[in-house]
């Protein structure tokens, strides 16, 4: 409940800020103000608000489940970020900022119609923007989602307002068959999210990233604090993991224990004894014992109940032991049935979390290959580059020195997040066994275990307002892209190009408003994977601008059909690699052709289309070519 | 800076896949509690990447004055710095 607390007055203090900031922005041009604070964007707000919508609910979500799972080569995985700053800023930033402002563009998608004079090349942009930025949006929901339902478990009143959210939705479409708990959190966290960013928009945005960004950084270091003081240091929990053997997959049956006939319900995540108090099993799915029958099934299968069994003699002791004091309370016997499946990679194999490739329960190479790694070296540095909403804050700050002192500022942020945060998840293993039941939730469980064992329950709320910062962060960034993609490049643009303040200004607020519901509906059953949608959508972003961009700013024999190809030649690449990535494993992921990641072939794809297509199609005007490049103020 | 870029794929890059996929001695030989494997092929190479960017960008980087075009001229100035109670400052470099 403390946790509670703290965590609300963040929330209240971050609502404040974006209240001062719809104020302030009030006597400036609308759409100019609303989508780009008119800018003029300082050193602090700049670092922080590209810090913080880089660290997104990816980084304090999917990130810390994938160091879990597979140990200390996701650093390797990762390692690409100690170069983002110098590549991304280094290589765009001062020149998308002069362009965009002989342009006076204030989108990604204008930025590229104005530089064409082509309204097809806006619009392509425009739609690619929308449709990438919407799986972002909707993963980040999600983590948001789940951040809150950790938060508030236990507490009383969240527990009635679950049980009234049950009842209210019961038998509804949709919303229906959703887990009741983590409904009334999305539902909690996107109106918070939606109201401050419809109201206040790119000023509120950048105004309340400045405190996330701060929030984040003091959560990992207090993070990074307790558990290294937790588990006796990083070297003790190196050698602890180096024995670690992986987990492996069982299925069997839950019986009712006790004479009482009522329906009993087990929870994801519960611990149970069998073979003899031998085996320790976790349940990996929600399952109940229906009233009057005597074995439990699965609730959304009706098959047989599915486990994650412990292998490692030292964990299995120690969560022994915890199961064994709680043995009286457990309502129910697992008997297993069929034989075990184990990780494709990494069986009974000492070393494998400290050691590349890392263990995969599907991948019979392993989680890391080196070619992959490559992949990725690449893939964060220039997908960064790509995305929209970075290259949207490099057009918004006021000055070249602010540029400057800000890339040495995400340069030192980036090392203080990403690498500590290897070190504590790596370490996570050692207080949190058997989390591969539902990786996603690592980081919440791990805030609440920390501060619950250092006897300051209450900073729980501050460590879970890192990732919540986070995931807000680019929620809201993302909101405003979308929303500025639809109001200036669809409306402004093709619609009504004399619309008014007030009419641009009411359409902003509701545009923002509607993709926010339309995310949340989306989201109530999301899919599991939450870093899978985000690598998809920022590698979509990152392969289809990256190259139009680049080549637009910097070539002034580039054309726009050049720009139309490149875009639609890297998104088609992706999507085809995407879409036979989830025919042959069955699952939503992509196809690693040679081992490299989709994003690289769609990159070179999107590249060679931009090259090809500007020598075949007729060059630009001279006088396009002057306004851009004749009086070029930037190197 | 892409020069930069391609010296920091192949160290880290060369050296882990030469040192980081041996599971039984690197995971036994920590320094500073990690592998030795990440010490040399990650965070090494993180804190010479780091002090390369503050490099670029306090000496290297030049600035130059950012020019507005015809719509951005005219408009009221006052920057976001991230305090709310910030004033105006006012002027572009």
């Amino acid at each position: 409940m403390t946790a509670l607390v703290t965590f609300v007055v963040y929330l209240l203090l971050v609502f404040l800020l974006a209240g001062i900031a719809n104020r302030t922005g009030k006597d400036k041009k609308f759409i100019n103000e609303y989508f780009l604070g008119s800018r003029n964007i300082g050193m602090w707000a700049f670092a922080l608000t590209y810090a913080a919508t880089a660290a997104s609910g990816g980084t304090f979500v999917g990130f810390p489940s994938l160091i879990y799972t597979h140990g200390w080569v996701v650093g390797w995985w990762i390692a690409g970020y100690m170069v983002v700053p110098l590549v991304s800023l280094g290589l765009l930033a001062k020149r998308i900022n002069q362009v965009s402002r002989i342009a006076g563009a204030i989108t990604v998608p204008e930025l590229l119609r104005r530089r064409f004079q082509s309204n097809s090349v806006g619009t392509l942009a425009t739609i690619i923007v929308v449709f990438f930025m919407f799986f972002y949006l909707v993963a980040q929901f999600k983590a948001g989602a789940v951040i809150m339902t950790t938060l508030l478990e236990g507490v009383a009143v969240y527990q009635n307002s679950v049980d009234a959210v049950a009842w209210a939705v019961h038998g509804i479409p949709w919303l229906g068959v959703a887990d009741p708990g983590y409904l009334l959190c999305l539902i909690v966290f996107a109106l918070f999210v939606i109201a401050y960013t419809a109201f206040g928009g790119f000023r509120a945005v950048v105004w309340t990233d400045v405190m996330q960004g701060l929030v984040m950084l003091l959560g990992v270091v207090i993070m990074f604090v307790l558990i290294e003081e937790q588990i006796g240091g990083v070297n003790n929990a190196t050698l602890s993991l180096a024995k670690m053997t992986t987990p492996e997959f069982v299925s069997g049956e839950i019986s009712r224990k006790g004479e009482s006939s009522e329906e009993v319900r087990f929870s994801r995540g519960e611990w149970f004894l069998t073979n003899q108090g031998k085996d320790v099993l976790r349940l990996r799915e929600a399952v109940v014992i229906p009233r009057g029958e005597t074995k439990a099934i699965n609730v959304d299968s009706g098959h047989l109940v599915q486990f994650l069994r412990l292998t490692t003699p030292e964990e299995i002791a120690r969560v022994k032991k915890q199961i064994e004091e709680d043995a009286g309370k457990a309502p129910g016997v697992v008997s297993l049935t069929g034989a075990p499946t184990p990780y494709a990679f990494g069986v009974g194999q000492k070393g494998v979390y400290t050691s590349a490739p890392g263990p995969s329960a599907d991948n019979p190479r392993g989680f890391l290959t080196v070619l992959l790694a490559f992949s990725f070296f690449v893939f964060w540095n220039f997908s960064g580059a790509g995305q929209p909403s970075y290259m949207v804050r490099q057009m918004a700050f006021r000055d070249t020195v602010t540029l400057r002192r800000s890339m040495i500022f995400v340069a030192v942020y980036f090392a203080m997040i990403y690498f500590p945060l290897v070190l504590i998840f790596a370490s996570a293993r050692i207080l949190l066994p058997g989390m591969e039941v539902d990786p996603d939730r690592i980081m919440p469980e791990l805030a609440a275990v920390l501060t619950s064992n250092a006897g300051v329950p209450w900073m729980a709320g501050l460590l879970i307002a890192a990732p919540f910062a986070a995931v807000m962060s680019t929620v809201d960034s993302f909101l405003l892209l979308v929303s500025s993609g639809v109001v200036r490049d669809i409306y402004q643009q093709n619609i009504n190009p004399n619309a008014g303040e007030k009419r641009l200004r009411r359409l902003s607020h509701w545009v923002t408003i509607t993709i926010g519901v339309l995310a949340v509906i989306i989201v109530v059953n999301p899919i599991s994977h939450l870093q899978d949608l985000i690598v998809f959508a920022s590698a979509g972003l990152g392969a289809c601008f990256l190259a139009p961009i680049v080549f637009s700013l910097y070539w002034s024999r580039m054309t726009g059909p050049a720009a139309s190809a490149g875009m639609v030649g890297g998104s088609l690449t992706l999507l085809v690699l995407y879409v036979t990535g989830a025919v042959r494993n069955g699952k939503f992921g992509e196809y690693y052709l040679f081992d490299c990641h989709p994003f690289i072939w769609a990159f070179a794809m999107s590249a060679i289309s931009v090259l090809v297509v500007s020598l075949m199609s007729s060059p630009p005007t001279a006088e396009l070519r002057e306004k851009y490049f004749g009086k070029r103020k930037c190197d | 800076m892409l020069i930069t870029w391609v010296l920091f794929l192949i160290w880290t890059l060369g050296y882990n896949a030469t040192h980081a996929f041996d599971a039984e001695k690197s995971s036994l030989d920590p320094i500073l509690g990690m592998p030795r494997w990440v010490f040399f092929g990650i965070l090494i190479p993180w804190v010479v990447a780091l002090m390369i960017t503050i490099w670029f960008a306090a000496r290297f980087m030049k600035d130059t004055q950012l020019i507005d075009g015809e719509e951005d001229r005219g408009q009221p100035e006052e920057e976001i710095s991230g305090d709310a109670n910030h004033s105006a400052e006012g002027g572009r470099s």
